[in-house]
């Protein structure tokens, strides 16, 4: 007998198959974005840029995610057994890009790691700020020596459960989101109620103009506010991705995608149009426009919004953030796992370890990659959450760039067969992926200026700008590298070009 | 026979295959071997992040699991009729138990993992005593030396650890058959805790001397052994306490050791402190049968 006859298998047998309805899809969709956790780090952020037509840029941010997402769903249909931009990049463009394409995603996951720990960190210590009355020990957050050993400690926590394999259940994902939920409308209708009661901090009645996408004023302005914003809709994409997972997999990832689009659409409307009735985007106290306020608006606004109420917004927050944190790690170590397997990266990369049956040397270097980010940022930048947010943006666009253009390139030969196939394998990747790639490099220019997003700057060159830049070249020079020591794969003999 | 192996690509995964291939080659019938190898069966509930990648994952998974697979292969015997079942479960205990039922396995294989903290054998080893219906082979690392030297080569002879509580005949009728089967000598001992009063005696409560309780522990056991028809050695061990008597016990290298589970565990394994104490301490592979194999009373329970 052959070796292979002996092997009995079961085909994917890893995924669980038919199991997730609409309203199971609606629950991962908002755990994957986690509104709690990226409204606190955006909010801010975008209203220093937008001022009150955050409503408009939340909205006008989801078009081009939604135009990638479609391509991606495409691509996902057609190459089933592989679906990240690495692999998706590499055969529609060649090694080349799609290394870079691959390092613009871990790049991405690793800042949003670093900065998910940073903000699970802030909320610990507030959290237990409100438990013991103490605002000592709410204060510990701001202390260095306290604040990045917290932070190593999630993120070693987080690579620690993600090597040992250990999944979140359907069970506690359920009540994450719904208490996610809950304490998010209940601070957006308490924000109300004090707008309406005359006890807003600064009560700025909600007009319609707040939606005007053309009322945002300058172009920098308008993709400095949407490449933020492209990040609270970050993972909306992988409920249209689903599908074998699903009861239906003709209608129910259209179904919960859309579902999960309303569904999160409308919390932030909500609590972006509360925020601003109550506190008002002014440069002062409470104001969205105060510099202080900015890094995470819920830790400065759930006290006086929600009274003491308020440590059910730390305790959100936190859960958000946390489990966030974990299944996240999933994504960079997954990439590099991938790339070490094809030899894209040093062998060691594609380890998997034996009992666990988990990216080994993977999972560890994305979890280090994280931490040594926060360190430099939280060293170099005294606004460090709200510069990795929006070089977040600015490498989402990158890499999500790379994959819809990946969508357009691969389908080359054949999306002139059908109507369909024009609109959503060539006509939406391409107007999605070209927008995120001008929007990649308008940032860029833009935040040259050292007075780009939160002022941090390093010998006059804008913070962002320099973390965006310094990922991207060493992402170069390690292609480089490799190219030199591993040229297999830059000759496409380990994952060759299709077509 | 058959045997089902939970196996893993390490050195742990290898000792219980290495194991189960020596008591797979002494025996006089034609064994076959299934390593079952367990994948975590994905929640979609939990990696649904941007990158995941389920099914590329699973590709590349595969591969590795194919290449594991074949190097386990090449580890056993052409004598031996090996195949590899690749199984996704909740569990990896789970996956064994369920691959176990899927071939009609007679013996799990499984090698323990040896804590430094803790009286543990791993989650894995501990789920299997605790639920599975067919003997449950411990492929302990220690015997012999780490490079794998002085291997162990078989079993040439049972060692069956009997206590005098209901059950004992259960688990001495399992060692002589399969002793028997391999022609091999069958050897009884009882581990007597002195220290400890009532454990280990069965009669009277009125606080008989250490000579005493030993006679009394060798009548009882010797009965079962008359009872069952069975030419074997009896030892009665006693120490202070469970400990000082395992220390006692005389080992040879080949020696297979064979105890029930503990009657907590109603119709599944689950094992008892003494039980526990044998396992971690016996220098060769442990068998633990539950009290409901074949040929047990099944009045017996309850």
């Amino acid at each position: 007998m052959s070796t292979d006859t002996r092997i009995s298998d079961q085909a994917d047998k890893g995924l669980a198959k038919g199991q997730v309805g609409a309203f199971g899809l609606l629950v991962i969709g908002i755990s994957t974005i986690a509104p709690a956790y990226t409204l606190t780090a955006a909010l801010g952020p975008t209203a220093a840029e937008v001022g009150t037509h955050l409503p408009a840029i939340f909205l006008a941010g989801f078009v081009p995610m939604l135009l990638v997402a479609l391509g991606y769903r495409e691509l996902n249909n057609r190459m089933p057994d592989a679906g990240t931009t690495f692999t998706w990049a590499t055969r529609a463009f060649g090694p080349w890009v799609g290394w870079m394409g691959g390092w613009g995603l871990i790049a991405a996951t690793v800042i949003v790691l670093s900065n998910l720990a940073a903000v699970a960190t802030d909320f610990f210590y507030i959290m237990l700020g409100q438990i013991f009355s103490s605002d000592a020990l709410a204060g510990l957050k701001d202390d260095l020596w306290v604040n990045i050993p917290t932070t190593l400690a999630f993120l070693a926590l987080a690579v620690w459960i993600s090597y040992r394999g250990v999944q979140t259940t359907m069970v506690v994902q359920y009540v994450l989101v719904a208490f996610q939920v809950i304490v998010l409308v209940w601070f957006a209708i308490a924000g109300f109620v004090h707008l309406h009661q005359g006890t807003a901090f600064d009560p700025t009645p909600p007009v319609w103009e707040w939606f005007n996408p053309l009322g945002v004023g300058d172009v920098s302005t308008f993709t400095a506010g949407v490449s933020l914003s492209i990040f609270i809709f970050w993972g909306w994409d992988v409920t249209l991705t689903m599908n074998e997972e699903t009861k239906d997999p003709a209608r129910t990832p259209g179904r919960g995608s859309t579902l999960t689009v309303f569904v999160i659409i409308a919390l932030y409307m909500l609590v972006a149009l509360s925020v601003i009735a109550f506190a008002g985007v002014g440069t002062s106290g409470l104001g969205l426009g105060n510099p202080e306020n900015q890094e995470s608006i819920f830790a400065v606004l759930a006290t006086p919004v929600m009274g003491p109420f308020a440590i059910l917004m730390s305790i959100a927050i936190l859960t958000s953030s946390a489990s966030s944190l974990q299944s996240t790690m999933v994504g960079p170590a997954r990439t590099l796992l991938s790339m070490g397997f094809f030899k894209a990266l040093p062998a060691a990369f594609g380890r998997i370890h034996p009992r666990f049956k988990s990216p080994t040397v993977a999972t560890f270097v994305s979890g280090v990659a994280a931490g040594a980010f926060y360190v430099v940022t939280r060293l170099l930048s005294e606004n460090a959450l709200w510069d990795t947010v929006t070089a977040l943006g600015m490498m989402v666009c990158f890499y999500y760039g790379i994959t819809a253009l990946a969508c357009v390139w691969w389908f080359r030969l054949e999306f002139f067969r059908s109507v369909r196939a024009v609109i959503l394998q060539f006509l939406f990747p391409l107007i999605g992926g070209i927008t995120l790639l001008v929007m990649f490099v308008k940032t860029a220019l833009d935040s040259l200026n050292p007075d780009y997003g939160s002022g941090s700057n390093v010998g006059g060159v804008g913070m962002v700008f320099i973390l965006g830049m310094a990922i991207i070249v060493i992402g170069l020079l390690l292609m480089g590298y490799q190219a030199l020591r591993r040229p297999g794969f830059f000759r496409g003999e380990t994952l060759p070009r299709d077509r | 026979m058959r045997y089902t192996v939970g196996y893993t690509a390490d050195a742990g995964g290898r000792a219980a295959l290495e194991t189960a291939v020596a008591l797979a080659q002494d025996g006089e019938d034609t064994p076959e071997l299934d390593l079952v190898m367990v994948v975590p069966q994905q929640s979609p509930f939990a990696a649904s992040h941007p990158g995941s990648d389920p099914a590329g994952y699973e590709h590349i998974l595969d591969a590795q699991l194919r290449e594991w697979a074949k190097d386990a292969l090449a580890m056993v015997p052409e004598s031996i009729t090996a195949h590899v079942l690749i199984r996704a479960a909740e569990s990896e205990a789970e996956g064994i138990l369920a691959a176990a039922a899927e071939t009609g396995a007679e013996l799990i294989v499984v090698a323990p993992r040896t804590h430094l903290l803790g009286r543990s054998l791993g989650s894995v080893a501990s789920a299997l005593l605790h639920s599975s219906p067919v003997p449950v082979l411990l492929a302990t690392r220690r015997h012999g030396d780490p490079d794998g030297e002085h291997q162990w080569a078989g079993a040439a002879r049972v060692t069956a650890f009997l206590g005098t509580r209901e059950g004992a005949e259960a688990v001495a009728a399992t060692a002589a058959r399969l002793a028997q089967r391999r022609h091999v000598p069958l050897r009884i001992v009882s581990l007597v805790s002195l220290a400890e009063q009532g454990s280990a005696s069965v009669h009277d409560a009125g606080g008989p001397g250490p000579e005493d309780r030993v006679a009394l522990v060798r009548e009882v056991i010797e009965d079962i052994a008359g009872r069952a028809a069975l030419a074997c050695e009896v030892l009665v061990l006693p120490g202070q306490d469970i400990d000082d008597a395992i220390a006692t016990v005389p080992w040879q290298r080949d020696d297979l050791a064979l105890l029930g589970s503990s009657r907590l565990g109603g119709h599944r394994l689950f094992l008892g402190s003494t039980a526990y104490k044998v396992v971690r301490s016996a220098p060769v592979p442990v068998v633990v049968v539950p009290r409901t194999v074949p040929h047990a009373s099944e009045g017996g329970e309850a």
